[in-house]
């Protein structure tokens, strides 16, 4: 059974198409984001879930009812704003118990209910607060329970880490997740993030331009993007146009201007113009010159930047082209010792390539 | 220039040119209050003894009394009427078309930029048209094309600055879409609502040109004070002037204290 | 909620104001304009398309006379409201937000309160037997009372003191706006404080100076009550002129004529401060 069901929606704005035939399916309790860049139509989809947006054509479905011709408040989601929408003239147990007032539930029910759903954020100490008394934790606590009160089919989430500090945003990140997942609620996620989307999903859809560009586990995302927008998206830097020069079992040679490197990258036609991807902590280095007979390519170190944990060192090859590294920041890194202006030989292994 | 180093003397004559202003306002009207103390019969300043006299006299003049009630009463209509009105096309125009809107927003208050006289004029000659001109019938139409675009500007203020996920917050957890505009707008627009209600008080309480093409033998309170200020400057009139202060300068209060009249009732673009 | 649904309730909200306004503001309008161009015979209006009230208009050498005595009246005001209303919007902008609110209630208290009133305060203190002239008759130093009212002065004055705050606020609102770095980087670029004040502050201001001109100037062209109390018969403007034809000649195409006269002083106004406040927005 399927909690949110999105059928070829489209959201047209006169000539300008937010969201162009998606489909997508949410459910078992499993937590999926969209993400891209702003302006990809992923807030639009959620809006188009969540009621405040009709699609143009298309049918949503919410535990396997037709909803596209309801409005919000008859389609039992929990939505979770952007900047929280918290009502600033009630105090946090009368936002909370919003809901239940509107569902006409009884008073006494109602107060154990709010009273549940604060200890389950932990925010019960803080029942009589109005919300511009609380910090940006505190408000997105009392967002999520007042949106879980009602025990929606599916919540609804739009950037909620967005006007949050990075620490804060860390530990919520960790918190909301666990929520989730014991409340077993399937849950849909929009942010622009990627780390984000990384660490708290179970599928992640990459859009672009109002399409799904990659539909996909964090790790099929990350590591397989299936084209050049994903990957930079995803944030890859060594993104690279290359010529197939010769295809054997197992083995792809391709041609980066002129230099050779070999891929293990199924799917491969000779003679046609790809793209290809090398991972930057893959790329091996040593300090020398490599021998004639070697397969490694001549280099020389263009930068280096120190980035704490990790070591981010700029190479530029011979053949004419950039190349970045990463190496971690252990004591026996080669990265450490090396000085801009150093020659280097640079050994890509064939793992380390992807051709989209 | 906010710096600690601007100068001192630009600044001083700045405020001194602000102290004359502030004393230019608020001297008149106190000079006003003081002599409607007088226990004299005639006006001097200061008056050489005090009473409550014209007090007493004009709080059991006939006169007075029914122009004033004419004058609440209309108030009193109008006030409530303006809001309405005026909040509904307040929220027509925040949530309308977005192609338009401010064409549409300039007709709403463009009442407010036509000289009351040739408004008067016209809605006379309406008045006289349809044999309505000395009647409420009249009076209160009138009043309320004045009054809606105080109502338009500081309820369109706050609607401006409400954060429309609230209302779809409250939508989302079950609130029909009029239950989402009472329980969550109305209340946070509260501050606009106050401040469009005083301003059509005001207004209406105040009105004069309209009323005074309109009115053959109804007198509201601004006409009887005109026709009594055009025969004689007495001591009364002080009274009067002094008590319409209050009731103004209480409502004026209100706004003030609650610190809206400068961002959210919108006076200040 | 489909886009025609959002556009009918629109319309649904607007109604009650449009269906108003076609009663008492837009149905009046044309009425004017259709009367201006009819015929005033012995106390007998016959419709038509005649031109002769405008001739009157412009061509009786009186009522055009009128019509620019207003408008230098207006424009007295306006320079004054100026004069007066700028230095208090700067000190406002520079004052802790409790001395800003304590301004903005001596500014904005008196729009609030009664007009007539604040008139009637005015002859208190002008008029023949007022405060000023008993002063100084008591101390001598004036034989025969001081013409404070009932002339040009006392009309400024008084109108001045009703329409002050709708110059104030404005400017206000516009000096507001300003990021103050603008100025702190003239002055560290040499510029002196007066001329940091013409360069960067006082253009940034225009939108405001010019909303809160046309405000003053379009209400003093309009105004009534404060010249009849305060300039009686000798200070005669076209409004005054105006409820004079209609109330006592039962003139009405000529009391049109001079209404749609107005009418185009002030739309003249509102199209010369749109000008200026896009040629303040391209700077």
């Amino acid at each position: 059974m399927s909690d949110v069901e999105i059928q070829s929606a489209v959201k047209k704005y006169g000539r300008f198409t937010a969201v162009d035939s998606l489909d997508l399916t949410v459910g078992g309790g499993e937590f999926v984001t969209l993400l891209g860049p702003s302006g990809c139509g992923k807030t639009t989809t959620l809006r188009m879930v969540g009621g405040f947006v009709r699609p143009t054509s298309g049918r949503i479905r919410i535990s396997d009812i037709d909803v596209t011709d309801k409005p919000p408040q008859k389609r039992k989601v929990g939505f979770v704003f952007q900047n929280y929408a918290l009502f600033p003239h009630m105090d946090v147990a009368r936002n909370v118990g919003f809901g239940l007032r509107m569902a006409n539930c009884e008073k006494s029910l109602r107060e154990q209910r709010v009273s549940e759903a604060l200890s389950m954020v932990r925010m019960d100490h803080l029942a009589d607060r109005m919300p511009s008394q609380l910090s940006g934790g505190q408000q997105q606590r009392v967002a999520l329970a007042r949106a879980l009160i009602v025990q929606p089919s599916v919540l609804l989430l739009d950037e909620p880490f967005g006007a949050l500090d990075k620490q804060l945003r860390d530990h919520m990140r960790v918190e909301l997740r666990d929520l989730q997942k014991s409340l077993g609620i399937s849950t849909l996620f929009v942010t622009h993030d990627q780390d984000e989307a990384l660490s708290m999903s179970d599928r992640i859809v990459v859009m672009s331009e109002g399409k799904a560009a990659q539909l996909g586990s964090p790790s099929e995302i990350y590591e397989s993007p299936n084209s050049r927008f994903v990957a930079e998206f995803m944030g890859h830097s060594n993104i690279f146009d290359c010529l197939v020069e010769d295809v054997s079992e197992g083995l792809t040679r391709i041609s980066i201007k002129g230099a050779s490197i070999f891929a293990r990258s199924p799917g491969a036609r000779k003679g046609s113009t790809m793209t290809a991807m090398i991972r930057p902590e893959n790329i091996e280095f040593a300090e020398s010159t490599p021998g004639p007979d070697s397969s490694a390519i001549a280099a020389s170190v263009a930068g280096k930047e120190y980035l704490g944990s990790i070591v981010q060192v700029s190479l530029e090859l011979e053949a004419g082209f950039s190349l970045v590294a990463r190496q971690t920041n252990s004591e026996s890194a080669t990265t450490r010792r090396l000085e801009t202006g150093q020659n280097v030989a640079v050994r890509i292994p064939p793992e380390a390539v992807r051709l989209l | 220039m906010e710096n600690e180093y601007s100068s001192r003397l630009g600044y001083r004559l700045l405020l001194a040119i602000t102290a004359l202003v502030i004393t230019f306002l608020i001297a008149p009207l106190a000079i006003l209050v003081i002599q409607s103390f007088t226990a004299e019969s005639y006006l001097s300043f200061p008056p050489p003894s005090y009473g409550l006299r014209w007090y007493a006299n004009v709080l059991t003049s006939a006169d007075w009394q029914d122009s004033a009630a004419l004058s609440l009463l209309l108030a009193c209509i109008v006030t409530p009427c303006s809001l309405a009105i005026g909040t509904m096309a307040a929220f027509g125009l925040n949530r309308g078309p977005l192609k338009g809107r401010q064409a549409l927003y300039a007709l709403m208050i463009s009442p407010m930029v036509l000289p009351h006289i040739v408004l008067g004029l016209g809605i006379f000659r309406i008045a006289l048209e349809l044999n309505i001109s000395d009647s409420m019938l009249a009076f209160v139409p009138a009043h309320l094309t004045i009054t809606i675009p105080f109502v338009i500007i500081t309820v369109g203020a706050s609607l401006q600055s409400f954060d429309i996920s609230m209302e779809e917050a409250a939508q989302s957890l079950g609130a029909s879409r009029f239950g989402a505009v009472w329980h969550v707008t109305l209340p946070i627009i509260r501050p606009g609502l106050i401040a469009g209600a005083i301003f059509s008080f005001i207004i209406s309480f105040d009105e004069f040109i309209i009323t005074f093409f309109l009115a053959t033998y109804s007198r509201t309170l601004p006409l009887e004070m005109f026709s009594t200020l055009m025969f004689q400057v007495k001591p009364s009139i002080a009274a009067v002037s002094s008590l319409t202060l209050a009731v103004t300068a209480g409502l004026t209060a209100i706004l003030m204290f609650r610190g809206q009249v400068a961002g959210e009732s919108g006076i200040i673009k | 909620m489909t886009e025609a649904n959002e556009n009918f309730r629109a319309w649904w909200l607007l109604s009650p104001t449009l269906l108003l306004y076609s009663l008492t503001f837009l149905l009046p309008v044309c009425l004017l304009v259709v009367m201006s161009f009819a015929k005033f015979e012995n106390s007998v209006t016959s419709f038509g398309f005649y031109l002769d009230n405008y001739r009157k208009v412009f061509g009786d050498g009186i009522t055009i006379l009128i019509f620019w005595r207003t408008v230098k009246l207006s424009i007295y005001i306006t320079v004054a409201c100026v004069l007066l209303g700028f230095p208090v919007a700067m000190v406002m902008r520079r004052a802790s937000p409790r001395g800003r609110l304590w301004l903005l209630f001596f500014i904005v208290s008196p729009l609030l309160t009664s007009i007539i009133v604040r008139n009637v305060a005015w002859v208190l203190i002008l008029g023949r037997s007022g405060i000023i002239n008993d002063t100084l008759r008591e101390w001598g130093l004036i034989a025969a009372p001081l013409p404070l009212m009932y002339n040009t002065f006392g009309v400024v004055l008084a109108v001045v003191h009703v329409y002050l705050s709708f110059m104030v606020l404005p400017i206000y609102g516009a000096l507001q706006a300003i990021n103050p770095s603008t100025e702190e980087a003239a002055a560290s670029l040499g510029a002196s404080p007066l001329r940091v004040f013409w360069f960067v502050t006082l253009p940034q201001s225009l939108p405001g100076l010019a909303a809160g001109c046309t405000l003053v100037f379009i209400l003093s062209m309009g105004v009534y009550l404060t010249p009849v109390i305060m300039g009686g018969n000798f200070v005669l403007t076209l409004p005054m002129l105006i409820t004079d034809v209609v109330r006592n000649q039962y003139n009405w195409p000529a009391a049109s004529a001079m209404s749609l006269m107005l009418l185009a002083a002030i739309g003249a106004m509102v199209l010369a401060s749109t000008a200026v406040r896009r040629f303040g927005r391209q700077g």
